[in-house]
């Protein structure tokens, strides 16, 4: 074996499993889930590693495999498991949570998207990718994305009607 | 406030709160989980699959595709990314300059990023001075990334590499504060040439400071002056009233003198034994450095590195 790739790959691990594990912990929503879609993006990366050479490359390569990986992963499923988070926010009297009971307000609306919607709203979102780079990443059309990221927004919000009281807070 | 600005506070307090497991986690042999999705693959299996890789004559990456999910799809990798290195030792000042030049905004921006030290996740010892933790390497970013999104990355990292060192306990042991290992290990990084001296370097900090001596580091004067160049400090700088001259001031700086990498970080927790008191760089062109215990030994390596340097003072 190439010791050049292991030092290269060990490094590469060290300096960016943390962000990684990050982002697929937003896709997947769960600690042990988001351990194996790193750790099985990884492997699928090892194998072009040779053909990658450029940082940058590789992390596009890892982050790819990963997105694919949750899309498709859950497109195999029948069924959407939903996650129960057994947490319902307080209102106050007026009837507006506030902007803490929010976020777990929009937490637990997350997870009853489908894992298309979620991806799709992490690389809008967290990963801060445009509507062309995120139909370019999962290969589909922009306006697919357009349609997919307004449909999950309105979802959310009928999922968790708080968050449209989100507009008079601040 | 909009259900997006929610959505995206939301997913960076999720992608916060949750801890990532240690790197090795992802290159040690795992025994395979019945729950969740599929293989928990390992090295082992990497490097297995590496050698089927290899034996295929694999072109430009972006054309192809890791299976069939994505099989046929061109140029995902988003083409306009922004990749920075930081190396390591490198200042604020410097980092600020560059990741301008990179990204096309003025540096005004980062220096104003840089103050927002909840938004980078700076912990609490850094007492909201961002100096020291951009942590070094290789980073790559999204082409709209803010200068906020691009410091607390390298926050992220140095928080990953103070957990990796386990520098908070290292730093109780050594009855020292993590900044202050953290500026100890910013001076060890700015005067080893090598990274074998880091530990003899640190030590000699430590020594100096048990017994009280002033510490008479160039770097540090040269950062409180905002120069660089070692060699190049004149007499008038080391009468500087600056808190970083440590020809005029007891103790270590009050921060550190730049971003250290691992290896530093590592020396100043865990220093060589040995009862030096002086370093001198010899010659700055190799890196070699040599360690003195007394005024004499310290005298001659002086006249040493003088002789390699003609026209010095």
């Amino acid at each position: 074996m190439d010791p050049g790739f292991e030092a290269d790959f060990r490094q590469f691990v060290v300096d960016r499993s943390g962000a990684l594990f990050r982002t697929a912990y937003l896709l997947t929503g769960d600690r042990h889930a988001a351990e194996d879609l790193v750790q099985s993006a990884l492997v699928k990366t090892a194998t072009k590693w040779r053909s990658l050479r450029d940082p940058a490359a590789i992390e596009g390569y890892v982050r790819r495999v990963m997105y694919h990986e949750q899309v498709s992963w859950w497109r195999r499923r029948s069924r959407v498991a939903e996650v129960s988070t057994g947490w319902l926010p307080d209102q106050t009297d007026d009837g507006h949570a506030d902007v803490v009971d929010l976020r777990m307000v929009m937490r637990a609306a997350l997870s009853r998207l489908t894992p298309r919607q979620r991806t799709m709203l992490v690389l809008r979102y967290f990963e801060d990718l445009s509507e062309t780079e995120i139909a370019r990443v999962l290969g589909v059309r922009v306006g697919s994305v357009r349609s997919q990221i307004y449909r999950s927004l309105e979802r959310l919000k009928k999922t968790a009607p708080e968050l449209t009281t989100v507009r008079e807070l601040r | 406030m909009n259900i997006e600005n929610l959505l995206r506070e939301t997913l960076a307090d999720m992608a916060d709160e949750e801890r990532p497991p240690a790197p090795g986690r992802f290159l040690q042999v795992r025994e395979r989980r019945a729950r969740g999705r599929g293989l928990a693959l390992a090295a082992a299996s990497i490097v297995a699959a590496l050698a089927v890789g290899s034996t295929v004559v694999v072109q430009g990456m972006s054309s192809r595709a890791p299976s069939g999910d994505v099989a046929g799809q061109q140029n995902a990798v988003p083409q306009s990314a922004v990749t920075v290195t930081v190396e390591e030792g490198t200042r604020l000042s410097r980092l600020f300059e560059k990741l301008s030049s990179l990204t096309g905004r003025p540096v005004a921006e980062f220096e104003k990023a840089a103050k927002d030290s909840a938004a980078l996740g700076l912990p609490a010892y850094a007492r909201g001075a961002l100096e020291g933790f951009a942590f070094p390497g290789t980073y790559t970013f999204a082409p709209t990334v803010s200068p906020g999104e691009i410091l607390r990355a390298m926050v992220a990292r140095f928080v990953q590499a103070a957990e990796d060192t386990d520098l908070v306990d290292g730093a109780r042991r050594a009855g020292r504060t993590p900044l202050e290992i953290l500026t100890i290990a910013s001076i060890v990084q700015a005067d080893a040439g090598r990274d074998e001296d880091m530990p003899k370097i640190a030590r000699v900090i430590y020594n100096r400071l048990k017994r009280k001596m002033l510490l008479r580091l160039d770097s540090t004067v040269l950062y409180g002056l905002g120069k660089y160049g070692a060699g190049t400090v004149r007499v008038e700088d080391l009468k500087n009233r600056s808190p970083y001259n440590t020809y005029r001031r007891f103790g270590l700086p009050p921060g550190p003198i730049g971003n250290p990498g691992g290896e530093a970080i590592r020396a100043a927790l865990k220093p060589a034994s040995g009862s030096w008191l002086h370093y001198v760089t010899i010659d700055p062109k190799t890196g070699v450095t040599k360690f003195a215990s007394s005024e004499t030994e310290f005298a001659q390596l002086v006249e040493e590195q003088r002789g390699k340097k003609p026209g010095a003072e």
